[in-house]
């Protein structure tokens, strides 16, 4: 492949969190002019995202090139060990596959990164980083260097890592959060661009997911709560010109003949049709046995198990993350190692037929790690549910006597994940016109960033240059 | 647990990087001696002259000490640039258990990994880390890295956010 075609002297990447391709490119792109232009001169689609198809890991398998198995890193929340409360929540500690901004600085290339998810705590980089929403407070050191924290309060003002205040139904103040958080952080980045060197630089913003969980509803027709011309259903479309408005400014700062810039998403969105309370199937199936059941809906962890009388536990979220309980594994494990594989298979399945409170079937899939990733790290859960192609969410809370239930346990969520996120590439060495192609996984972005930037793409990366993938495609026609 | 040999040209450069893997492993709850050469000597050596016998049973002290501690559960990094390919050869047959780091030039067959010195120290001891992770003799570490406070912060953010 010419040379001229791969190498740009800058790459940008704007992360916008969970934004859907359905809506940005096929619904909402007249009303988004700057990505409109870019994406006239570039490539763009669905971009597939990892199973789950979650915040954490997805951002780090995209930068990392590797799977959520290979990164031992299944969700927020993680095992740390086999006892029944042994869990923690996953950090940037836990990465310890080289994400391109390492391998960049090992060939003496700067970085910029603002709001990258799982960089929470920081770590040395050849550039500049300010953390993500994983950061507690601004109390914590969420910069590298240090000294960046003192500048940001100085030129900036108060960063703010993350919406405060999410679980209200005060619909108009969470809005307000949205846009300051947002504004802030593009604040930072263009701080950083314009007074830092730098060959990469990237912001992820998490304004989008979180508007999507809040306000879907109003959006979107196909969710059961959809009322046609409400008060709020512009609120979504309207933030995303605000963020192609900041992708405008942004762009002022870089010279477009020689930088390539990419906006990317983790995954994509859809309406929530309701959630499966997996532990009260699950006790219906006699699999799990509580010491005494509540009263009210009330979250697993703050039950009493009987486990002498418990084969598997779950957990909830957006997707499922389902435990048995092993002999010699667990302290008081019940199924024998030599049943466990048996066991788990007949689980899956039985899973994977569970029907909605009509009887109709849903798509569900249950991933055994081992055969879903390349390697299993660290403590993953025994089975990875979806349900129903994420149009149902997994609710891990008891007290309904019910499997299914309308209400998120947890607070207003209209949206759940959807498996696909969007990219969109402009290369400023190669015209691609405005192709549309929806073959990309998130892992392919990695490799396309080293490409760009003219360095070697390590040989266990997992994902493919997009750069060099689409030269392939245009030579054979 | 392991002994582990570092093996180059510079004892100081070798004690660097396997001090920064012994702070690993102990975060790690591991338990770790670190043996250098030059200061264990005195001791370990006494009585012995500089020829190739006296030296070979240095070598061989060395790697009963480090078989010793293994067995007690303790990693053992050793740091003895002088011990001959033939010495440590006897040493990896006698006391099971051995690793070999090469570090720069140092080249021999007995090497199970080997690392450049164009790598800063930290970066030799990431890749030596991440090899005994990969070789299942260490776990993968699930770092905590909140206080009490702030892991409720984040428990109870993400539990807003629907996440978990």
């Amino acid at each position: 492949m010419p040379e001229a075609i791969k190498m740009t002297k800058k790459v940008l990447i704007i992360g916008w969190d969970c934004a859907p391709p359905d809506w940005v490119f096929d619904k909402w792109i007249d009303n988004l002019p700057t990505l409109k232009t870019l994406l006239k001169k570039g490539v763009y689609g669905n971009l597939k995202s990892t199973i789950p198809p979650i915040t954490v890991p997805a951002w780090q398998c995209m930068l990392t090139s590797k799977d959520p198995g290979q990164l031992g890193v299944y969700g927020f929340r993680n095992r740390k060990d086999y006892s029944y409360d042994g869990q923690y929540f996953s950090n940037g500690a836990d990465i310890l596959e080289p994400t391109v901004w390492d391998i960049l600085g090992k060939n003496n290339k700067k970085s910029i990164l603002v709001g990258v998810p799982q960089t929470y705590p920081p770590k040395p980089i050849n550039g500049q980083m300010v953390t993500c929403f994983l950061t507690p407070s601004i109390k914590s050191q969420y910069t590298y260097p240090n000294e960046l924290r003192d500048e940001i309060e100085k030129n900036i003002g108060e960063y703010i890592p993350d919406v405060r205040h999410f679980r209200t139904e005060d619909r108009d103040f969470i809005l307000k959060q949205i846009y300051e958080a947002t504004k802030i952080r593009f604040k930072t980045f263009r701080h950083l661009l314009k007074n830092k060197e730098w060959d990469f630089a990237m912001i992820v913003e998490m304004g989008t997911d979180r508007i999507h969980h809040s306000f879907w509803q109003f959006l979107d027709p196909a969710h059961p709560k959809y009322e046609k011309g409400n008060k709020y259903e512009n609120v979504i479309p309207e933030y995303y010109t605000y963020l192609d408005n900041e992708l405008s400014e942004t762009l002022k700062l870089i010279d477009l003949n020689e930088t390539a810039v990419m906006i990317v998403s983790d995954h994509g969105a859809k309406a929530m049709l309701g959630g499966i309370c997996i532990n009260e199937w699950l006790i219906k199936e006699g699999l799990l046995t509580l010491k005494e059941y509540p009263k009210a809906f009330t979250p697993i962890e703050k039950l009493q198990i009987d486990w002498a009388k418990t084969k598997v536990w779950g957990a909830g979220g957006y997707y499922a993350r389902i435990f048995l309980n092993v002999k010699g594994r667990e302290p008081n494990g019940q199924i024998p190692v030599s049943e466990y594989k048996k066991f788990r298979a007949e689980l899956k399945e039985k899973i994977e037929n569970i029907k909605d409170e009509q009887g109709r079937k849903l798509t569900t899939v249950a991933y055994i790690p081992e055969e879903t990733y390349k390697e299993v790290k660290r403590i993953p859960p025994d089975l990875i549910v979806i349900f129903d192609e994420l149009r149902w969410r997994s609710v891990g809370s008891i007290g309904t006597n019910s499997a299914y239930t309308y209400e998120n346990d947890t607070g207003p969520d209209d949206a759940n994940h959807a498996q696909e996120g969007m990219y969109m590439l402009y290369n400023p060495a190669h015209n691609l016109k405005g192709k549309r192609n929806d073959k990309q996984h998130l892992m392919d972005i990695a490799p396309t960033v080293l490409d760009l930037l003219g360095v070697e793409i390590p040989k266990d990366m997992q994902g493919k240059s997009i750069v060099e993938m689409l030269h392939v495609t245009s030579l054979r026609g | 647990m392991k002994t582990i040999w570092f093996c180059g040209n510079d004892e100081n450069t070798l004690t660097s990087i396997a001090e920064l893997v012994g702070e690993e492993l102990i975060n790690r709850d591991k338990n770790v001696e670190l043996i250098v050469e030059s200061e264990i000597r005195e001791i370990l050596g006494r009585g012995l002259k500089d020829n190739p016998e006296d030296r070979s049973t240095f070598t061989d002290r060395l790697g009963f000490l480090g078989n010793l501690l293994h067995r007690n559960d303790i990693f053992v990094l050793i740091i003895s640039p002088n011990a001959s390919v033939e010495d440590r050869k006897t040493v990896k047959q006698n006391y099971a258990n051995y690793i070999q780091i090469n570090i720069g030039d140092f080249k021999d067959l007995l090497c199970d990994l080997d690392l450049s010195l164009k790598n800063t120290p930290q970066e030799n001891a990431k890749e030596i880390i991440e090899y005994l992770t990969l070789e299942k003799l260490i776990p993968e570490r699930c770092q905590t890295v909140y206080s009490e406070e702030e892991e409720e912060e984040i428990r109870k953010r993400l539990e807003d956010l629907g996440y978990v």
